[in-house]
């Protein structure tokens, strides 16, 4: 584990990919944290500028048709889409490690068994599930996050299984098991440790997803209407396409650039992990 | 004249900034018909050297300098068509991985075929097969083979199939890298001795790159002993790996088991290999050597000519300096 | 062989089941009133609510409803739509035709697309052509489709004017015959352009990085060693090897063809599934929402059948009595 650290600070430095990832992050996390300190109003505040364009009346990037400077709602939007999107891979980073980690260590008839219920699991319409449930259960932001963990954690199980099935042949955790250790506390203190680092790799990538996810269904009128999200405000400047194309550009470019870190931090972490695609490159 | 002879032949791999001395100033001489082994640990450059002389190192990856004469043509300077014509009619290679050494979704047969057509592309498909079921023959491999997938073959099969292949246009000069090193021993022993009898029916000369001190004395008449990317001492295998004059090769035969089976002192030589990207300012085995001195480890050794073809890069060593 | 068919077959149906029961006992559980759920309307009239609670059993267990469900729809009986006053499998029927066909050549033109350029760019790995390639991959991969579809309409239906905004056909001038053809062409271009920009990246890594891992291969420095011209080793053994994790792919994405397009259409006004599903939420019409399930997890099992299938006809690895 630590010697894994060590080789990501030593790859850090001929990695692109990770290095712009990392600045990106934290004017991300920065913007996130220090909203309220950075935000010229309040994104809730309608003011009197109704539709103004950028650079007008001080509303940097423009206001909407009710008037909300959309700079400050950006900035609000910003701890939305992050934690809804860190969360949610969280969750699905969590229970793809155990329920891998399980499957790839146990091996026998619990690996079979697991393996074809992710298998029927990743052919299931999560997309549709996602849209189902937000529908009915009601769409506030818990559930969101909640609903996309539970379906984007098979990526990580097969990942973490594979990790585990390699890692169970190792001498190191043969020696546990003949020192009597038992099974959980091998898995939890040797397999998972050792075994999480293509996981977090690919954890981050969820982020990805899971920020897209978001974004499309406040796009769809299904997210929390209590909090700001980039989705909804390209939504909410659809009308206004035409005449005041900001409303919409400017969070849909918020998304893509939040989208774009994460998938450089994830993929350059893949690319520490398996030089061998680094070599090629 | 020597059918293959290298001379101060260097080769550098290229990763990102860094540079990896994998070979340097390599020298030897082929005579036709020799057996030659290539004996080294893993990362001591033996491979690479296969690889680079047989010119399948992009020169993206690689740099090479020297000379590979063959019948006296270099072979770095040739074109890529020059080169094509001479590939497998002349020198061809049996491969370390076996199992992968064919296409996984294309029956062995058609692959085969397919090779045979690059030097006769007017083949008809009747001679073809007649060709391809002759070399199976010599390598005991049944007809059947032609039809089936590289996957549904066990490793020793897949190894003669190698060798066939390797055969098909009975070259002169045959490359085995690493070619027995995965098989189980009753395996590698049939088809070691199914190898030394295709020399002499074939009048083969062979370049045989291998870890195994056991398989060079036991197949063939010269040998190379390869550390760090340098050769160490080179000669008969009756020389060399009797009388051996390197405190390298002294220590690679001590970590082997004795041929006549009486038990000895089995020990391997502590250390590691050295750092290749970092060229050394003495000989590359000081660190690990018993028996360095200050000028070892300050001085590179020339190689001495110590015998019958016999060289020894050693500053212990005593004999003529080749300059 | 037969045995491989029928297991895959039984995979295939335990799939389904599993995810319409998970369906099925999602709506069953959300809160509020099972009749005005499953009737989709907030006040059904006493008429409805009794033959509801007949159909369905609604005094029964939700086992049993299930077993009800699933004895109806073996019947072909998908339910019918109170919001829309029709039979489920009637409206579906309707709109899978436009959803196919935009879907449809969306994909067709991606993987083409995507495989050309990345196929291209493995060969010429680590030149301008593969990072400009591998950049903008990136780039379009983190863009929302529906954000994307707008901009490209502000772009080239508002701004220059060359196609429709949206919707299928131009409502004040109803063409026929091949002028007909055109106009739903003319309508495609956008929606299929930003289906095709999101989706390319997709195919692009997969066929970039299988040929890449190919092109390292040990049989490849076999050949090279035989004197095969790059040529013919990259057009015989190279892409005969990188194509199977695309196949792979395409299938997994034709599965999922009828339901990957609702942002599209949403922005488009283009009268699919997708927005036929976005209509059935926003307006709770749950026995369409489980036809739709219904259909998408069959079209989902016989694509992973069909995907096996042809897999084990260009892999000669998998075995099919295994």
């Amino acid at each position: 584990m630590k010697k894994k650290f060590e080789a990501v600070k030593r790859a850090y430095k001929n990695n692109q990919q990770l290095k712009v990832g990392t600045i990106l992050l934290i004017i991300l996390l920065l913007c996130a944290f220090l909203a309220s300190v950075l935000a010229p109003y309040s994104p809730y505040v309608l003011t009197e500028d109704i539709r103004v364009g950028p650079g007008v009346n001080g509303h940097l990037l423009g206001t909407d048709a009710l008037g909300h400077d959309i700079l400050s709602q950006l900035l609000f939007g910003a701890r939305t889409s992050l934690r809804i999107g860190i969360v949610a891979a969280l969750i699905a980073g969590t229970i793809g490690t155990l329920i891998g980690g399980i499957a790839g260590f146990f091996g026998g008839k619990v690996d079979k068994f697991i393996v074809e219920f992710i298998n029927v699991f990743v052919m299931t319409p999560s997309f549709f599930l996602i849209l189902i449930v937000v529908a009915m259960f009601g769409s506030s932001m818990k559930y969101v996050m909640i609903v996309i963990g539970l379906t984007s954690w098979p990526g990580n199980a097969r990942l973490m299984r594979a990790q585990a099935i390699s890692l169970r042949n190792r001498t190191f955790v043969k020696s546990c098991q003949a020192m009597g250790e038992s099974r959980l506390s091998i898995m939890f203190r040797h397999i998972i440790p050792n075994g999480i680092f293509p996981i977090i790799a690919n954890t981050t990538m969820r982020v990805s997803g899971a920020i897209l996810m978001e974004s499309g269904l406040s796009f769809l009128g299904l997210g929390d209407p209590n909090v700001i999200s980039w989705g909804q405000m390209i939504s909410n400047g659809k009308a206004y396409l035409t005449n005041a194309p900001w409303i919409s550009i400017v969070p849909g470019l918020a998304v893509v650039l939040t989208v774009l870190t994460f998938f450089l931090i994830g993929d350059g972490l893949n690319r520490v992990i398996a030089p061998k695609m680094n070599a090629n490159k | 004249m020597a059918l293959l002879e290298l001379k101060n032949m260097n080769i550098t791999y290229k990763v990102g900034k860094k540079r990896v001395f994998a070979v340097q100033d390599a020298c030897m001489e082929i005579e036709e018909q020799d057996a030659v082994g290539i004996v080294g640990e893993s990362g001591s450059g033996k491979s690479t050297l296969a690889m680079g002389v047989l010119r399948l190192l992009s020169p993206r990856i690689a740099d090479i300098d020297g000379e590979v004469l063959y019948n006296g043509q270099d072979f770095l300077k040739l074109n890529e068509d020059e080169l094509s014509k001479l590939r497998w009619k002349e020198i061809s290679v049996v491969f370390q991985k076996s199992m992968n050494a064919l296409s996984p979704v294309h029956k062995v047969g058609a692959q085969m075929e397919d090779v045979y057509r690059i030097h006769f592309p007017k083949a008809g498909s009747e001679e073809v097969k007649k060709k391809i079921y002759d070399l199976f023959q010599i390598v005991n491999l049944s007809d059947r083979v032609y039809e089936l997938y590289p996957h549904e073959l066990s490793g020793g099969m897949m190894q003669r199939v190698s060798i066939a292949l390797s055969l098909l246009f009975s070259p002169k000069l045959l490359v085995l890298d690493e070619a027995t090193t995965a098989l189980d021993v009753v395996t590698q022993g049939q088809i070691l001795s199914e190898i030394m009898e295709l020399q002499s029916k074939m009048k083969l000369t062979r370049m045989m790159i291998t870890h195994d001190v056991s398989v060079v004395s036991s197949t063939c008449n010269k040998v190379v002993v390869m550390y760090a990317g340098r050769m160490m001492e080179q000669g008969y295998v009756t020389d060399v790996l009797v009388h051996p004059k390197h405190p390298y090769t002294q220590g690679l035969l001590r970590s082997f088991p004795s041929f006549t089976g009486a038990k000895s002192d089995l020990r391997g030589i502590p250390g590691s290999l050295p750092d290749l990207s970092v060229k050394p300012t003495g000989c590359v085995f000081a660190a690990r050597c018993p028996h360095a001195t200050d000028q070892c480890r300050s001085k590179l050794p020339e190689m001495k000519t110590v015998g019958n073809k016999w060289q020894v890069a050693c500053h212990l060593a005593e004999g003529e300096n080749n300059g | 062989m037969r045995r491989y068919i029928l297991k895959r077959l039984l995979t295939g149906i335990l799939m389904v089941v599993i995810s319409v029961a998970l369906n099925f006992t999602l709506i069953r559980l959300a809160p509020g009133d099972p009749v005005k759920m499953i009737a989709g309307l907030d006040d059904p009239n006493p008429e409805q609510v009794r033959v509801l609670t007949e159909k369905y059993g609604l005094d029964k267990s939700i086992p049993e409803q299930f077993v009800i469900y699933i004895k109806d729809v073996l019947h072909g009986d998908f339910g019918y739509s109170y919001v829309n006053e029709r039979p489920v499998l009637e409206v579906i029927g309707e709109k899978v035709v436009p959803t196919l066909m935009l879907s449809l050549t969306a994909m067709v033109l991606a993987v083409v697309l995507g495989t050309l350029i990345g196929v291209y760019a493995a060969r010429k790995n680590g030149g301008p052509f593969d990072t400009i390639m591998c950049n903008m991959s990136y780039l379009f991969d983190s863009t929302p489709s529906f954000w994307l579809g707008l901009i490209l309409m502000l772009v080239f239906a508002s701004t220059l004017k060359w196609v429709p905004t949206s919707g299928m056909v131009n409502l004040r001038a109803p063409a026929t015959g091949i002028g007909h053809v055109l106009d739903v062409l003319h309508h495609l271009i956008l929606p299929v352009s930003t289906l095709v920009i999101v989706q390319f990246p997709y195919y692009f890594r997969i066929a970039r990085s299988s040929v890449l891992q190919v092109m390292s291969e040990d049989f490849i420095t076999t050949f090279r060693a035989t004197g095969m011209k790059e040529k013919r080793i990259f057009n015989k053994y190279v892409m005969r090897n990188a194509i199977i994790p695309t196949i792979t792919v395409v299938g997994n994405s034709l599965a999922f063809l009828i339901s990957g397009t609702v942002y599209v259409e949403t922005v488009f006004s283009w009268p699919g599934m997708g927005r036929l599903l976005y209509s059935s939420i926003s307006k709770r019409d749950y026995p369409m929402l489980s036809g739709i399930y219904l259909i998408i997890a069959l079209s989902v099992a016989a694509m992973m059948i069909v995907v096996d299938l042809v897999y084990s006809v260009i892999d000669p690895r998998i075995k099919y009595d295994e």
